[in-house]
């Protein structure tokens, strides 16, 4: 099969999936980005912006939100970067096990998922109910309806796909990159942080944003988690469309998710290190 | 091992194929001796409404409908809000026949032209509601099809007696209470009544949300379902709480010592509402629909099963299960009706304000 055929045959091969995002993903997002900024006239105009972005709930809410996702996050990388890279190190069928019980979690809805963690940060949960029963604690405090809750909650959602994504990235580094790196004098840990987070760095960059894009945009688990008193970029925004019925201000707050998802992707590529293999 | 994966695979998909084809089959030779009674047979009737208590709501309501008149009810469920917000983006092309709504909802709903007067001679059971269900809003735009309260609940094991609306701002309460949140039908009503516990007044409601500011740091949260207080109560978060009527049987099937009071204030009453939906090509079925959910049978069987309080008159309910509805004089008496186009008025003013309290 020569280039020219095999370069026809990838484009052909990618048409499905691009006409599928373009009519799927592309048109809706230019749709949502519009409509942003439509003013009442029909004309351009940015004040649904100002109107947004002056507002004193929306920048505690848009504040919060970041600091949950930006909390998340992280951890989700301090956790699944070890977990992945000793996945990769395991035996074909301890390996299979191992992603199979990571998989798992993924295959149930994440509401029931949600729903579970009532049951054990609840007044009267498992992990009240341990806590005073060891004496750490004289009576259960409050852990449902809470930041801490909404993090908790996303991290277990959203842990998964960052190792799923980093054993991905870490399969494609060769063990004779690793190898040759011991054998020329580097410790097991400079090994890891000089070569294989370079080179799994795409991986990582994907890992986070997935986490983070996940943890901004997240509805269920701060609705159920969280409760009123404790508003997010996206309980915010239903408020503003299904209840207020003000569809400009919810594509406001959308297009602000978008853009903050897409200032941090593209922030993380800076600090990409360079590699030579 | 590879061929008895396949074959297990090959095993499964038969096994699901072969139950969408019986039970096809199954529909294919139902018995069609009463096809000529049944002019609507084959029809379908779209249904907006609450999913709360919906195996209940089938039982009771949906299905002696479908078996009735030969007919599919499509139900589209959700809270007030997604619901109309839903049929507000399809006016142009409708898809609801009947919609139920709380009353601010259906006034807006009124306000939004997606629903449409009923003609009253196209319903038989309409003579025997009372008065003010038959017309709530005016210009017969809705039929209040049950009768609701927001009263107050409390743990009888774990809170000394609720008298009033002003037990809410006790001490003991704090960290132990919810109240609705002020996009749900009594959100706004809340207001209301601390306004008339503090002030003396319902309309002085500057006093009700500064009550509110004061009690917001003793709330575990503002909820914004029944089931959602359902889970508050069983999961033991909440001892007391103002709780929507309708709630009250799934409240005691908690199992948990509680009680309801009638607050020396009063309780807030409102209908929730059926009306036609604007736009719905099938006017006749839709006015079946709304006769059969007035019909004493249903409003019978809703008021026993403690989902919904009748609005007939000739319904006569043992002690029992009465006591535990929206139901007889005395209570009714003390029920407070509020200006549904006054809410709806304030709404998005109210939102920012709570918003404003309970962001900080």
């Amino acid at each position: 099969m020569n280039r020219l055929h095999l370069k026809k045959t990838f484009v052909l091969l990618l048409i499905p999936g691009l006409i599928f995002l373009l009519f799927f993903f592309l048109v809706p997002l230019l749709f949502v980005l519009v409509e942003s900024f439509k003013g009442a006239d029909g004309g351009i105009t940015l004040i649904r912006y100002k109107e947004v972005l002056t507002n004193p709930q929306f920048r505690l809410v848009f504040a919060r939100t970041l600091k949950i996702a930006l909390i998340v996050t992280p951890i989700a990388v301090l956790v699944g970067y070890p977990s992945a890279y000793l996945m990769t190190k395991l035996p074909a069928a301890k390996k299979s096990i191992l992603m199979s019980l990571v998989i798992l979690p993924l295959m149930t809805s994440p509401v029931a998922r949600t729903y579970a963690w009532i049951v054990i940060l609840g007044k009267y949960g498992i992990v009240n109910q341990t806590l005073t029963s060891i004496g750490i604690l004289k009576e259960p405090v409050r852990l449902m309806y809470t930041e801490g809750a909404i993090i908790v909650g996303l991290l277990q959602l959203f842990l998964p796909i960052m190792i799923l994504t980093l054993v991905s990235a870490m399969e494609n580094v060769q063990d004779e990159v690793e190898e040759a790196a011991l054998s020329l004098g580097s410790g097991k840990a400079g090994c890891f942080f000089r070569v294989i987070v370079p080179l799994s760095f795409d991986g990582l960059i994907m890992g986070v944003t997935l986490v983070f894009t996940g943890s901004i945009t997240a509805y269920v688990t701060p609705a159920i988690l969280g409760g009123a008193k404790v508003l997010t970029l996206s309980t915010l925004m239903r408020q503003e469309a299904l209840v207020l019925m003000n569809w400009e201000a919810a594509t406001v707050i959308a297009v602000i998710m978008i853009l903050t998802t897409l200032i941090l992707y593209n922030g993380l590529r800076l600090f990409k290190p360079r590699t030579l293999v | 091992m590879r061929k008895t994966q396949i074959l297990l695979v090959i095993l499964f998909v038969l096994f699901s194929v072969s139950t969408q084809v019986f039970a096809t089959a199954e529909k294919e030779t139902a018995p069609t001796a009463a096809a000529d009674a049944m002019p609507f047979k084959g029809q379908e009737l779209t249904v907006s409404m609450w999913g709360y208590n919906m195996d209940l709501l089938e039982k009771n309501i949906i299905k002696p409908f479908e078996k009735k008149y030969g007919v599919k009810i499509v139900v589209e469920t959700g809270n007030n809000s997604a619901r109309f917000t839903k049929m507000v983006a399809r006016k142009d092309n409708p898809l609801v026949d009947v919609a139920l709504f709380a009353g601010s909802w259906a006034y807006k709903a009124k306000e939004e032209g997606i629903i449409k007067p009923y003609n009253p001679a196209k319903l038989t059971n309409l003579s025997a509601l009372m008065e003010n269900a038959k017309d709530p809003l005016g210009g017969r735009y809705a039929i209040g099809y049950t009768i609701q309260h927001l009263g107050l609940f409390y743990r009888t094991d774990k809170v000394a007696k609720i008298t009033s609306w002003k037990d809410l701002s006790r001490s003991e309460l704090k960290g132990v209470l919810s109240i609705p949140g002020i996009t749900t039908t009594y959100g706004p009503a809340v207001i209301y009544m601390l306004s008339k516990a503090w002030a003396g007044d319902f309309n002085a409601t500057d006093v009700g949300w500064q009550k509110i500011e004061e009690l917001e740091p003793s709330l575990v949260t503002a909820y914004n379902r029944s089931s959602e207080l359902n889970t508050l109560i069983s999961q033991e978060e909440v001892y007391a709480a103002p709780y929507s009527s309708f709630a009250w049987g799934t409240i005691l099937g908690s199992g948990l010592p509680v009680a309801n009071v009638i607050p020396k204030e009063g309780l807030v009453g409102s209908f929730s509402m059926v009306s036609i939906g604007a736009g719905t090509t099938k006017e006749d079925l839709a006015y079946l629909y709304i006769d059969h959910l007035l019909s004493y049978d249903v409003q019978m069987a809703e008021a026993m099963d403690l989902v919904d309080s009748p609005v007939r008159t000739d319904i006569k309910l043992p002690p029992e299960v009465a006591v535990n509805l929206t139901y007889g004089d005395e209570l009714i008496s003390q029920l407070h009706f509020f200006d549904h186009k006054k809410m709806a008025e304030v709404q998005k003013e109210w939102i920012a304000r709570w918003n404003k309290i309970f962001s900080e």
